[in-house]
């Protein structure tokens, strides 16, 4: 991807938001319980919905709401949660901030779990340990994290006493749920590092790397590390994009107030504009997150920046 | 690498077809065999859960929680306790298996079919159609699709069928894209230009020519795809947003005993590790088939090994 490519991919970007809008629009248009009634409360009186529909142009034709939606999206403006009366955009933001937070130490706890397994067992091929370890990764990987994320709240926060059984705090807050999706997925990483690594050891370069007597660590960490590192920084951008918004279950089990949690209960409550705002956001993450990737690709492989 | 090659003249016997070869590699994998016997028997226990269960899985037995009404840790009489209702864990966990092991399938069926129609179609025709079909894959593979199946699940009313619905829809564009590669690749091969000399009509190619061809390719993908929709289903459930009570899938089990994993861990444990039986069952089976049918690929999963 060169520079000259970047306002393709924004367009690309653009219209991917514009589907997922239309999309989430026209399904929360669906929703069989009237929203009017929902911000009212059990107790309004039916003039109070009627106003409240006509306050918010709910009594207008679809295509008149889905223009005005539109237009206000245009300059930023989300509209305002059902439930909790303030601007959408403001809820967001409030809990944009844990859901960087969560997703952040949990890339870093896949990786520091899974490279180091499988730097080990592309170095020691065939060993008890890479058997072990193939096996293992096998095992965690069809662990549901929710499930691993129970299991450490009850052995290490509840039996054990160790660390804080769920909420939202300092880091001691943050260990156990980045643990249970850091164990779920350091499988991905143990088995693609593997992989690339056992392929980038049989190169050229590695073979005279080695001949002119390099050290064997100095063989691994200085020459084929480096290569073998590319694919694990894609892996590591999309996950950190998708976890941004995409924790929702753990974020459920530890009651942290993440983009997530948040989308359950506007879920549950019919709180169109906050859902609608959240499925938005998860996809400008996303679309982002992959733009940058594409940028920093030729920074990471240089024989990308010859290709160009 | 070097194991593809000590293996492959082993695998080639001089008069076997390209399938009997493949059953060949099949049989000789002893990790796909324990899948394979994984599988079958999850299926077993899904197709005769009435018979296998010891109890009805939503009666509430009287003497299934203790005097001040907490659940029953396992025992002689519940072997996997019993859950805060009272109700036998073993029998729920084995009806449970019935709902989780259809919803998996089932929706891996119909997204592997919608891959396979707008594979053949794009990787088939060039021109617009090709060209819109492939940027509806890219953009549902982008979207962000856990939070759009809760807003879909918010606005559809709650049931099984919706579930098996809501996962096929984000489950069919990954196979999709696949399965469009391999059908740009068969569509060049000669054969295919025979065929067509021979004034054979496009769906007579595409279904007679090209279709089979890609049927280990889907075989594969099936199995492979089956786990992570059954992790899909159990997040669904999870939320309270899948399957609904008194039914029971391992999601739904999970998601009842969370609420009391410090007293009744048993509850919550119990489903997890046979959702991990299931899953690993799945990817052994599915990855023994991708190597029986494309020797090639077993280099880069067991390495030197």
């Amino acid at each position: 991807m060169t520079r000259r490519t970047i306002p393709a991919r924004l367009v690309g970007i653009l219209l991917l938001l514009w589907v997922v809008s239309t999309i989430t629009f026209l399904l929360m248009f669906a929703v069989p319980q009237d929203p009017g009634a929902a911000i009212a409360g059990p107790q309004a009186t039916p003039q109070v919905t009627e106003n409240i529909r006509n306050v918010l142009g709910l009594d207008q034709p679809l295509y008149v709401q889905y223009g005005r939606y539109l237009w206000r999206l245009l300059h930023g403006d989300l509209g305002r949660s059902y439930v909790f009366g303030r601007p959408v955009i403001e809820l967001l933001t409030s809990h944009l901030g844990p859901s960087f937070q969560l997703a952040l130490a949990c890339i870093i706890a896949e990786a520091a779990i899974g490279l180091p397994v499988g730097i080990i067992s592309a170095v020691r091929p065939g060993t008890r340990f890479d058997r072990i370890a193939m096996v293992g990764t096998l095992i965690t990987l069809g662990l549901p994290h929710f499930w691993i994320g129970l299991f450490l709240l009850y052995l290490v926060g509840a039996r054990l006493g160790w660390l804080p059984l769920g909420g939202y705090g300092g880091l001691r807050h943050l260990i156990l749920p980045a643990l249970a999706v850091g164990i779920a997925y350091a499988g991905w990483y143990a088995r693609v590092i593997r992989s690339t690594l056992l392929d980038v050891l049989t190169r050229d370069y590695v073979r005279t790397a080695r001949s002119k007597g390099l050290s064997e660590r100095l063989v691994i960490v200085k020459h084929a590390l480096r290569n073998a590192l590319i694919p694990v920084v894609t892996m590591w951008g999309l996950d950190f994009a998708n976890f941004v918004s995409g924790l929702v279950v753990v974020e459920a089990v530890f009651g942290w107030p993440g983009i997530g949690a948040q989308m359950v209960e506007a879920v549950l409550r019919f709180d169109v504009p906050l859902a609608m705002g959240t499925v938005l956001l998860a996809a400008i993450v996303v679309g982002v997150v992959n733009l940058v990737l594409d940028l920093i690709y030729p920074l990471l492989d240089p024989r990308l920046r010859v290709q160009n | 690498m070097r194991s593809a090659a000590a293996r492959a003249p082993a695998a080639q016997g001089p008069f076997l077809s390209a399938s009997g070869r493949a059953w060949r590699t099949l049989a000789r994998d002893r990790f796909a065999l324990a899948g394979g016997v994984g599988v079958l028997l999850f299926v077993i226990l899904a197709v005769l859960a009435p018979v296998l269960a010891p109890y009805d899985p939503n009666y509430q037995h009287p003497q299934g929680l203790s005097s001040v009404g907490a659940p029953r840790s396992p025992d002689e009489e519940f072997v996997l306790g019993t859950d805060l209702l009272g109700r036998d864990l073993l029998s729920r966990v084995i009806w449970g298996t019935r709902v989780s092991l259809a919803v998996g399938v089932i929706s891996t069926i119909i997204a592997v079919a919608v891959a396979l129609g707008i594979g053949l179609v794009a990787g088939y025709f060039p021109g617009a159609a090709r060209t819109v079909l492939i940027w509806i894959v890219n953009a549902v593979l982008s979207f962000p699709s856990l939070l759009l199946m809760l807003a879909l699940v918010s606005v559809l009313p709650r049931g099984i069928w919706v579930v098996v619905f809501v996962l096929s829809v984000f489950a069919w564009a990954y196979p999709a894209r696949v399965i469009y590669s391999e059908v740009l690749s068969v569509a060049q091969r000669e054969f295919i230009d025979a065929a067509r000399a021979i004034g054979a009509s496009n769906a007579r190619i595409l279904l007679q020519h090209i279709l089979p061809q890609l049927i280990p390719l889907v075989v594969v993908y099936f199995t492979l795809r089956v786990p992570a929709t059954i992790l899909a289903e159990a997040s669904l459930s999870f939320l309270g947003l899948g399957v609904q009570p008194p039914t029971s899938s391992w999601g739904t089990i999970i998601y009842e005993g969370a609420r009391a994993y410090r007293s009744a861990p048993w509850i919550f444990f119990f489903p997890g590790a046979i959702i991990a039986c299931a899953v690993v069952s799945f990817n052994l089976l599915g990855d023994g088939l991708r190597d029986a049918f494309d020797p090639t690929s077993g280099a880069r999963r067991r390495g030197t090994a």
